[in-house]
């Protein structure tokens, strides 16, 4: 070939690269896709079915202190208390991983010394769990609760719960300003359905 | 030079069509394929399908054998044990639990027989139902007055003479003291919804083995 | 002119691109024998040095070293133990990131340079030393810091008493990334980087 059609088939093939990797860049990578959860958004009182259960979000407390049993836990934010009662599907299973992902995209997660798990839950059993979160002064507002249906992977390529936690202007006003010590209960059962055993 | 065989084709005859000059690749086309998903489905083999409680050891009567090598162990050790169902039977309460509104607590009473050398530490001990729902020991039980459920983790051994135990690594710690009993009997208390009937129970150490006896 | 013949002798084998990649290649071996680059890195690793009561940023924490003491025991947070003393420092800490920061890189995140420091009864480096978090608003241990929420935390680091007692100590507070791990594709808090150091001179602990 000449040097001519050497030149021109050198610019082709880096246009063509190019414009390749331009194209690969926009496109979400197999690993993406792979990794990407299923989320399943949801509000306050309403059930939200994942892989392992069943949940739903019974309500949120606010305050400066929590107590459980001997332990009383203060901040210098807010303790936002998430209520949720959970009914494990086919086998038993645990709520690990929940967080809670504030408007301006921040996470917060449960930590000592209260604990970080909502179970164990039984097929068809009901339990309630009353989960602390240790929130910023400003993230109260439009908080979301994000439940992965198993700890392992944190949500990657599976369910995860995304609840509203309803909390409006007004809400996180009020909440905000709440001082009185929550108490709470580690796990509680609720019990079962008497009508029909299949969830 | 060029790679046309209609090019190096005398034109005499019709060329025949593509589909009959690779009718031998064609055909073995689909073979092929299966071959090649087969191949590169080993660590579904090999990791994945480990994980699940694939290798069944299930038993007719009340007394079901259970036979399986303890996965990474050092030395290589087998479990065998022989595993009896005594009874299985619901109750509103049991010790000091109570059970839960719409549950019943089922009490399985077991019994293990096994060389004092076995390590049996670590079970699990579930009951089926005919739908395929497993219900465990940890789960569904109100936390007792005393403040801990002492049998949401059943005691597999006896608690004087445990035999042989494993650590994180798989080595197996021999026994020290008294040699553990040759049978022994073993109680799980799971709690069912009073709707759900159990049909089976499932004696394991790990996936992929299980033992499995039916209830009575 | 003798360069000129000395030149032309090569005359086959030399031409200008020949040349070219000779010249780079004298380049990046005279770089490589003068140390490489190693001298601009020690630069940017540089650690700050700050006055106590200053904000340190150790990316993803802001960090204010308030107080340092030194004794045999501290109440509540350090029973006395034969042979070892404890140093305690009280720092004001504030999570900048957008995610929580767990509660062994937190206390990862602070070294002390002093000789013979222990953990678990045993010797231990002073980059391998962990100090014990509490968060002194409630006396709890540190589960995880938070972000946005400022946080009041005493470490205590403990030292075997046949040391001399310090009078002053330095500490350097360590930044960390977060990123995907090389090994197993789950997300962590890795690569400690020293990134300030903070100079404190350690006071006998006042009698509470």
């Amino acid at each position: 070939m000449t040097t001519r059609q050497n030149a021109v088939t050198g610019l082709v093939v880096i246009a063509a690269l190019a414009a390749g990797s331009a194209l690969i860049s926009r496109v979400p990578g197999p690993q993406e896709v792979a990794l990407a959860p299923f989320l399943h958004a949801g509000t306050v009182g309403a059930p939200i079915h994942l892989r392992t259960g069943e949940i739903v979000v019974d309500g949120v407390q606010a305050s400066t202190q929590v107590r459980q049993g001997a332990i009383t836990a203060s901040t210098s934010g807010h303790w936002l208390v998430v209520t949720l009662r959970y009914t494990a599907a086919d086998t038993p299973a645990s709520l690990a991983g929940m967080t809670v992902q504030s408007r301006d995209g921040r996470t917060y997660s449960l930590a000592r010394p209260f604990q970080s798990a909502c179970g164990v839950g039984q097929p068809g059993v009901t339990i309630a769990c009353s989960m602390p979160f240790e929130l910023a002064p400003d993230a109260l507002e439009g908080a979301h609760l994000r439940v992965p249906a198993a700890l392992l992977g944190g949500g990657e390529g599976d369910d995860i719960a995304d609840v509203d936690l309803g909390i409006d202007a007004a809400t996180a006003a009020r909440l905000a300003v709440a001082t009185e010590p929550v108490r709470i209960e580690a796990v509680t059962v609720v019990g079962a359905q008497r009508v029909g055993g299949t969830p | 030079m060029t790679s046309d065989p209609a090019a190096r084709h005398t034109g005499q005859q019709p060329l025949p069509s593509w589909w009959r000059r690779n009718r031998v690749a064609l055909v073995a086309l689909l073979p092929m394929l299966a071959l090649a998903l087969a191949a590169s489905s080993f660590r579904y083999v090999s990791i994945y399908r480990p994980t699940t409680f694939v290798a069944g050891q299930v038993a007719t009567g009340s007394t079901g054998r259970f036979l399986a090598p303890v996965p990474g162990a050092e030395p290589p050790t087998t479990r065998d044990v022989s595993i009896t169902l005594v009874s299985a039977t619901p109750h509103a309460s049991s010790g000091d639990l109570g059970a839960a509104k719409g549950t019943r607590l089922w009490e399985v009473e077991l019994e293990f027989a096994a060389d004092p050398g076995v390590p049996l530490t670590g079970c699990t001990i579930e009951l089926l139902d005919a739908a395929g729902q497993v219900y465990g020991t940890a789960g569904g039980k109100p936390v007792p007055a005393t403040g801990r459920d002492r049998t949401a983790y059943p005691a597999c051994v006896p608690e004087a003479t445990p035999g042989p135990e494993l650590d994180l690594d798989g080595r197996v710690i021999p026994a020290t003291g008294r040699q553990r009993p040759a049978s022994w009997p073993v109680l799980a208390v799971i709690a069912i919804p009073t709707a759900g009937t159990p049909v089976a129970v499932r004696i394991h150490w790990g996936p992929p083995d299980y033992a499995q006896l039916p209830l009575p | 002119m003798q360069v000129r013949r000395f030149f032309g002798l090569f005359g086959g084998v030399l031409d200008r691109s020949t040349v070219g990649v000779l010249v780079l290649a004298v380049l990046f071996a005279g770089t490589g024998a003068a140390g490489g680059w190693s001298g601009a890195e020690a630069q940017e690793n540089a650690l700050v040095s700050a006055e106590p009561g200053a904000a340190v940023t150790a990316d993803p924490l802001t960090v204010t070293i308030k107080k340092a003491y030194v004794a045999d025991a501290i109440p509540s947070l350090a029973p006395a133990r034969p042979g070892s003393r404890f140093v305690l420092v009280t720092v004001t800490v504030e999570d900048t990131s957008p995610r929580p920061v767990d509660a062994r890189t937190s206390a990862a995140s602070f070294q002390v340079a002093l000789p013979g420091l222990r953990q678990f009864g045993r010797p231990v480096s002073p980059e391998a030393a962990r100090p014990d978090v509490v968060r002194a608003l409630d006396a709890t241990p540190l589960g995880a810091l938070q972000p946005g929420v400022v946080q009041n935390l005493a470490l205590v680091w403990e030292q075997d008493a046949a040391q001399e007692v310090p009078q002053q100590v330095s500490i350097v507070v360590v930044g960390h990334t977060w990123r995907v791990s090389a090994l197993d594709g789950s997300r962590q808090w890795f690569d400690p980087t020293p990134a300030a150091t903070v100079e404190l001179p350690l006071a006998p602990l006042p009698a509470v």
